[in-house]
């Protein structure tokens, strides 16, 4: 009975461990982007459509159908 | 940045509500690694976190939709004949022996063709050989041999076929797909033969009766789930048929060259996530909660035992599929600056007319892409824009970034390659060992008992599956294997395809959501693998 409890942290811990990765690199990112919105350098300002003609442009006209 | 908070949430709580788990469909093997598995999984995020940097700092045009194809050679016309009979011989005697055979789904033909040599051998080969199931589609040549006997019977008067609208997409493809991902997870009657039949034959009547109205092709492209997704999951070969043409190119170039209609992100998401409910749902830890669940469904008496769990596992289906939906809608919304989506939903679009009907514009933001003729092979694409007095067509101009449906659904297919690193981790062992008895079974499919020596039609009635062949750690590698090439393959596929959509700066910060969302499946493709042994 007293091994139960480790026997359920060795499975939380190695779950945790798989969830190491997306924390840690999800983390990041997310420091990242709000330092860089936090210092006004998010890309807002880019964005005024003008220089987005791909968008109603596709240049994928063939179609696999 | 709100997108990126909501994701780690989501991730988060999906950790939470996924424990440990098993495969379903995979044979359990004692794997003896070196390492602790986990350290796949960093592995595995490490090299993907490469990936992106090295994407970031080597690749700055998009190339892929322009990489050019090379034609190999061309077969006649009339090879499309024995393939389609090929299919058809094959659809009829999974039916007749699923009615009429033996009524042990491992003994009988049907339960392996339908959910082994269909759903999981057909994808594999198609990553090779291109799109083997267009070849040798039973209802595709059943549709188009009617027409032909219709088209000369009346002399030509054969009425058209409806055009099915640009909105309806794929949606139907996608919504069969689920189906038949309900038989094969949830449905009571999955092993028994003949009701797997049943189904067959109702799914037949289905297509057959829309085949009839809206034409073969149409119908097959926009309704038929294995049509849907297996040509999807033929783009990323290296090979490629079109009329009888065999052209070569780079893998996963045909992904950024094929054009995403509304529905087809839902087949992505619909694969992936009824795959990772299979995974879960079949392990140690899931499957007595579940069992106990189903118990309890069957105690308010609404249900039988059977149906009940029926009930259970649908509910996981949806639950996982709205997951996997909600973590993609996430990544694909944390590709804007939440600063920007603020902006533009504060600032008046230019294309908005003072009388208040829709702009043109807004039939960009739908779901349905504009001007694809859906009755053609080809699509062609025409620009929702009015003409101007003058005559001319001038494109129409946005504002802010684009609505995230629209991403969803141009990004979402980048993500066929997970889809597919997903059926190949879950279904290896499956069809590496149960795919063994194609032949014995093709050779016996009513399942007869045959005296020693006696080899059925072709001989091979007695073979039996050799389960020593492939190792279990051998089938972990290539686990592993699998789902890194594919997270990779979409990063790339994803970083080609905001090159192509946005300049290049804000290509490279977009990708950092999609970042997070190829590493979260990873590790969560990682840690289902894992828990069988």
């Amino acid at each position: 009975m007293t091994l139960l409890p480790l026997a359920h942290l060795g499975h939380w811990y190695e779950s945790v461990a798989y969830a190491m990765p997306m924390i840690v690199i999800g983390g990041v990112l997310w420091y990242t982007s709000r330092k860089e919105r936090l210092a006004g350098h998010d890309g807002e300002e880019h964005w005024d459509g003008e220089d987005d003609p791909q968008w109603d442009d596709d240049p994928r006209l063939r179609d696999d159908d | 940045m709100h997108a990126m908070r909501r994701l780690l949430a989501l991730t988060a709580s999906a950790l939470l509500a996924m424990p440990a788990a098993a495969q379903a469909h995979g044979l359990v093997g004692r794997r003896d690694l070196p390492v602790p598995s986990w350290l796949f999984a960093w592995a595995a995020a490490a090299v993907l976190l490469v990936s992106f940097v090295g994407l970031g700092a080597l690749w700055h045009k998009a190339r892929l939709y322009k990489a050019p194809e090379h034609r190999v050679f061309r077969v006649p016309a009339w090879f499309e004949i024995p393939l389609g009979a090929l299919g058809v011989a094959l659809l009829g005697l999974t039916i007749v022996s699923g009615l009429f055979g033996v009524q042990i789904d491992t003994a009988n033909f049907a339960p392996t063709t339908f959910f082994v040599a269909l759903w999981v051998g057909v994808p594999f080969a198609s990553l090779i050989v291109g799109d083997l199931y267009a070849a040798i589609n039973p209802l595709r040549a059943l549709g188009r041999a009617t027409g032909w006997l219709g088209s000369k019977l009346s002399g030509g008067n054969v009425p058209d076929a409806l055009v099915m609208s640009e909105r309806v997409g794929r949606w139907p493809a996608a919504v069969m797909l689920f189906a038949y991902a309900w038989v094969e997870l949830a449905f009571p009657g999955k092993t028994d033969p003949s009701q797997l039949a049943v189904v067959i034959i109702i799914f037949c009547l289905i297509q057959a009766v829309g085949m009839s109205l809206y034409g073969t092709d149409q119908w097959l492209q926009r309704a038929d789930p294995f049509t849907a997704w297996f040509s999807w999951v033929a783009t990323l070969a290296p090979l490629r048929w079109e009329r009888g043409t065999l052209y070569l190119r780079w893998p996963t170039v045909g992904n950024a060259k094929r054009r995403a209609i509304a529905g087809d992100a839902a087949i992505v998401i619909v694969a992936i996530g009824t795959t990772t409910w299979d995974g879960l749902s079949g392990g140690d830890i899931l499957g007595p909660p579940l069992a106990n669940l189903s118990n309890d469904v069957a105690k308010l008496g609404i249900f039988g035992v059977t149906w009940s769990n029926a009930v259970v596992q649908t509910f996981g289906m949806l639950i996982v599929v709205g997951l996997v939906t909600a973590l993609i809608f996430a990544g694909v919304r944390g590709m804007i600056p939440a600063s920007a989506r603020r902006a533009a939903a504060t600032r008046p679009s230019p294309d908005a007319p003072a009388d208040g009907s829709p702009s043109p514009a807004a039939d960009l933001d739908g779901a349905a892409p504009a001007g694809i003729d859906g009755a053609a092979a080809t699509a062609t694409i025409t620009r929702p824009s009015p003409a101007p007095a003058d005559g001319e067509t001038k494109p129409a101009t946005r504002t802010g970034p684009p609505p995230v449906r629209r991403l969803v659904r141009e990004f979402t297919p980048t993500l066929v390659p997970i889809g597919v690193a997903y059926t190949v981790g879950h279904y290896l062992s499956l069809l590496a060992f149960q795919g063994q008895a194609f032949l014995p079974l093709l050779s016996d499919p009513l399942g007869h008992e045959l005296l020693p020596g006696q080899g059925g039609w072709l001989g091979t009635a007695q073979w039996t599956i050799n389960y020593t062949w492939l190792t279990s750690n051998a089938i972990w590698y290539l686990q592993v294997a699998a789902l890194l090439i594919g997270h990779v393959m979409s990063l790339v596929l994803s970083h080609d395809r905001a090159l192509e959509r946005f300049p290049r700066k804000r290509a490279a910060r977009s990708q950092r959501a999609m970042l997070v969302v190829a590493v979260v499946f990873t590790c969560t493709g990682l840690w289902l693998l894992s828990a069988v042994g």
